[in-house]
């Protein structure tokens, strides 16, 4: 029996009248690692603000480890074990790096154990830090931050959006190491934003190309293998 | 000379006096305003339900703790019914906020008067008074200033210390990104508004036993509670503090020196030049500050 | 002869524009009008449509007006003998609190005219702006002056906390006012001791301790069972009711101008729950009882000094030298205006 931990079913979306994404399906299981590529614009973000529920669809339904959560708002959702790193990283600059970690905590209401310790394990410069104002710590580290704070409250789902945007490569390619470890150490389901080739190789097992709206293919191991078709489909 | 100590007395003394006074005005005001960003008009008639709370059961016979106790709670149920039914429509609407609640107090002011009448008897103010040299002093009064000290303390204490200070401050800092992280932001703004409501009740348990207990009695706190919000900004710790310990010194020494009218001129006078060279408030010379030493 | 009058409450909350009340109705005399806002929103109407008109609260003083005739106390009743008597017993330095608009200014201003004229010194004056509740450092910069009396012309529920809180900080000062207790019966809804040692010249008081004011004050209670309190707006309105009906009584007529011209002609005196009352035709005012009132530390009101105080400052020549019997009865030669007090 394979686990769905998440599920879109004709899913549409709009802001006011101008419709962003169309008849969206896609199904993730239990400890897949997911990716979505597209070029800018296409509504990659729209699309995982609607699984978080900060957006809601129009249309369709999405279900959450075998709930229909269509109609929940975000901060319940996020305490049914959803963790969100946004685009931007939107970590909170006046409170501490530690403040904002255990902000995390009310994620997985269902689950008593919270991971903070985990988190400056994962990433020991957080710790140095844990006394300063998340603002004023770099870009990377910021990063860092955003998903030490998902991860702090022991998610079953991680939705990572563009988490290589902005941040100096070998930061990059620490983070995208960190990111598979979680996966494989804590079981944790990932579906990820990311326009990084490197990043998208490494980490998704399988992965969905949106344009205009759509999924307009879904790449299975075999066609990630295969670099330049990859390159082929960002660069479109 | 002899004269000269009593004379610092009185200003430190007026200050003090100044600084409570503004401070207790303000701070449910500045609570409700930093975090939701509405400007609740009807914040003086909250005051005004926490003294008609205070007189009404100390008449009836509560000890005046007790009393002021009941008058802090009528305003937090007050409050958290009417942001329930109102306010909660209005978040981040600041024009539509200040209309709808001004609509709200204008309602409460002739409620009240129309169930309680003019005015309520008054509870005198306990604990009589300090004497030094000529001077004398209400005791109560000193203790209003130590008591707006105390909120201080415990307002900068629940926004630091506690988890609910902490979410709190994300709430204000970056909304959306706290709901995806589980806080449910309708009711940290029920709750807001519910500290807010009982701040404002507080004020008016505190100054019931000084002062005559009419339905318009709000009004004048709000005068002060706006001067010191504006001059504040919309840090409700920093800002507050900051204009409190500004605004009650240059009104101390003014009315000290000439009299009260020069004193409020020297309070609104100042406000008017705070606005032209920092529209943003002391919060936004705080932050100013911290950016260029960033 | 005797007329029965009737009173009719033509329009009991009165709008600033009044005009259709005595255009529409043709009343045979209007009483009326509390504040002197309304007074003033009044008198053009009443001047231009020649109407006979009443105004019975004490005021600030200073109508001239053929066709007004003002019933309650002005300040040079109130003050004058009040104040000699109170410089006499406490001490000729006084320290003034005012509320910071008209009244309190044109008061204020009268307390300085009548302390010279009974040779005290006003030290200091301090007008507070009606939204002021908090009288800390006022109360510190009375008792740095130290006055051996303090007059406190304080007006509206904000400036009404100052008397707890002057007591609060002990301070222990006797009061002189012209506004409190006899209209807004403040030593009954204030809580004793606030108003201790305040004393307030007046020509009537429900407590004034009279066999003629106590039928007075059975007969409106009777009337009137749950009335608060008998002000002195009640007292002015009910002897000046029977002042228009001596005069009617007089010429045999209601015909204004033939009741214009009897008052102007030959002072009329009723007895008032007050005492005896005589009108004074030359201002159109009248000549009062005034007592200094006290209420003590527990508001219990006691009367002295009891005197009959004509209305004599608006027929001082050259100013103001108001004259209204230069012609009998109304006409449009004669004054229609407000004077106030050289120095406001
Ligand atoms: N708040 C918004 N209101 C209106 N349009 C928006 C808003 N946010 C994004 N869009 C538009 O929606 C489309 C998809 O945006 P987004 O999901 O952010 O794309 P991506 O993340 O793939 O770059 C873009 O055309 C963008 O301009
Ligand atoms: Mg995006």
């Amino acid at each position: 029996m394979t686990d769905t931990v998440l599920a879109l079913d004709g899913i549409d979306v709009s802001y006011g009248s101008t419709p962003i994404l169309r008849n969206i399906d896609l199904s993730i299981e239990a400890g897949e690692t997911v990716g979505i590529m597209g070029r800018n614009g296409v509504g990659k973000t729209t699309l995982m603000k609607t699984v978080i529920g900060l957006l809601s669809p129009t249309e369709g339904t999405v279900t959450y480890q075998g709930e229909d959560v269509t109609d929940l708002p975000a901060n319940r959702r996020a305490r049914l074990g959803m963790g969100y790193i946004p685009q931007g990283r939107d970590v909170f600059p006046d409170l501490t790096v530690h403040q904002n970690v255990r902000m995390g905590r009310s994620i997985s209401d269902h689950k008593s154990e919270n991971l903070v310790d985990r988190v400056y394990e994962y990433f020991p410069r957080l710790d140095e830090r844990r006394g300063q104002k998340a603002g004023t710590v770099s870009g990377g580290e910021q990063q860092m931050l955003a998903i030490g704070r998902a991860l702090a409250g022991n998610p079953d789902l991680l939705l990572f959006d563009e988490p290589s945007e902005g941040i100096q490569p070998s930061i990059v390619q620490q983070i995208t190491a960190d990111i598979g470890r979680m996966s494989e150490e804590l079981g944790v389901t990932v579906l990820f934003v990311e326009q990084n080739l490197r990043v998208i190789r490494e980490l998704a097992e399988r992965c969905y190309v949106i344009d205009n709206g759509r999924i307009e293919t879904e790449l299975g191991a075999t066609d990630l293998e295969d670099e330049e078709a990859v390159a082929n489909y960002l660069a479109v | 000379m002899t004269a000269l100590l009593p004379q610092v007395l009185n200003l430190l003394l007026q200050f003090l006096d100044s600084f409570g006074f503004l401070i207790l005005s303000a701070v449910g005001l500045a609570i409700i305003f930093g975090m939701m960003g509405v400007i609740n008009l009807a914040h003086g008639e909250f005051i005004t339900v926490g003294a008609y709370g205070t007189a009404l059961s100390y008449h009836a016979g509560l000890p005046l703790v007790a009393a002021m106790v009941v008058g802090v709670a009528t305003t937090t149920v007050f409050g958290l019914i009417l942001e329930f039914t109102v306010v909660r429509r209005l978040y981040g609407r600041l024009l539509d906020s200040m209309v709808a609640t001004w609509g709200i107090s204008l309602i409460m002011i002739q409620g009240l008067r129309v169930v309680f009448g003019s005015s309520l008897d008054s509870i005198g103010t306990p604990l009589g008074n300090i004497q030094y040299g000529t001077f004398s002093y209400s005791t109560y009064r000193l203790l209003l200033a130590g008591a707006s000290l105390a909120l201080l303390g415990a307002l900068y204490w629940m926004f630091t210390a506690t988890e609910f200070g902490t979410r709190a401050r994300a709430t204000i800092q970056d909304e959306e990104m706290s709901r995806a992280l589980g806080v449910d932001t309708n009711r940290m703004y029920l709750l807001t508004f519910g500290i807010g409501s009982a701040l404002a009740g507080l004020t008016g348990a505190l100054y019931a036993p000084t002062m005559t207990i009419v339905p318009g009695m709000g009004s004048t706190f709000l005068v002060e509670a706006f001067v010191t919000v504006v001059v504040g900004g919309a840090s409700v710790l920093v800002g507050t503090t900051g204009a409190g310990v500004l605004l009650g010194a240059i009104n101390a020494l003014f009315s000290n020196l000439f009299g009260t009218f020069a004193g409020r001129m020297a309070l609104l006078v100042t406000t008017i030049l705070i606005i032209r060279i920092l529209p943003q408030g002391i919060t936004g010379l705080l932050n100013q500050i911290r950016e260029e030493e960033a | 002869m005797s007329f029965e009058v009737v009173v009719e409450v033509v329009l009991d909350d009165a709008g600033l524009d009044d005009r259709p009340l005595i255009v529409g109705v043709d009343v045979d005399v209007l009483f009326g009008g509390f504040a002197s806002s309304s007074r003033e929103a009044i008198r053009p109407i009443v001047d231009e449509n020649q109407q006979l008109y009443f105004y019975t609260n004490q005021y600030e003083g200073g109508v001239c007006d053929t066709y007004t005739w003002c019933t309650g106390a002005v300040p040079e009743q109130q003050i004058s003998t009040t104040l000699e008597f109170l410089t006499n017993e406490f001490g000729n330095d006084i320290y003034t609190i005012a509320a910071d608009y008209n009244f309190g200014q044109i008061t204020a201003a009268w307390y300085r005219k009548i302390a010279d004229e009974v040779g005290a010194n006003i030290m200091e004056e301090e007008f507070i702006p009606l939204d002021v509740s908090q009288f800390g450092s006022t109360i510190n910069r009375i008792q740095e002056a130290d006055p051996d009396l303090l007059v406190t012309l304080l007006v509206g529920s904000n400036h009404a906390s100052f008397y707890d809180q002057k007591n609060a900080a002990g301070l222990d000062v006797p009061m002189s006012t012209t506004v409190n207790m006899a209209q807004g019966y403040e030593h009954l809804r204030f809580d004793p001791p606030a108003l201790t040692d305040m004393y307030v010249g007046v020509n009537y008081m429900q407590e004034i301790p009279t066999d003629q004011n106590q039928t007075f004050v059975d007969g409106y209670y009777e009337r009137w069972p749950d009335a608060d309190y008998v002000g002195q707006m009640a007292q002015n309105s009910y002897f000046t009711t029977y002042l228009y009906k001596q005069a009617v009584e007089r010429v045999g007529t209601t015909d204004q101008d033939e009741i214009l011209a009897t008052l102007d002609e030959e002072p009329i005196t009723v007895e008032a729950p007050e005492g005896t009352v005589t009108t004074d035709p030359e201002t159109h005012h009248v000549t009062h009882q005034i007592r200094l009132a006290r209420a003590d530390e527990n508001h219990e009101i006691s009367f002295q000094n009891q005197q009959a105080v004509e209305p004599y400052w608006l027929r001082e020549t050259p100013y103001p030298g108001c004259d209204l019997t230069e012609t009998t009865g109304a006409s449009e030669d004669e004054e229609m205006t407000q004077y106030e007090p050289e120095g406001v």
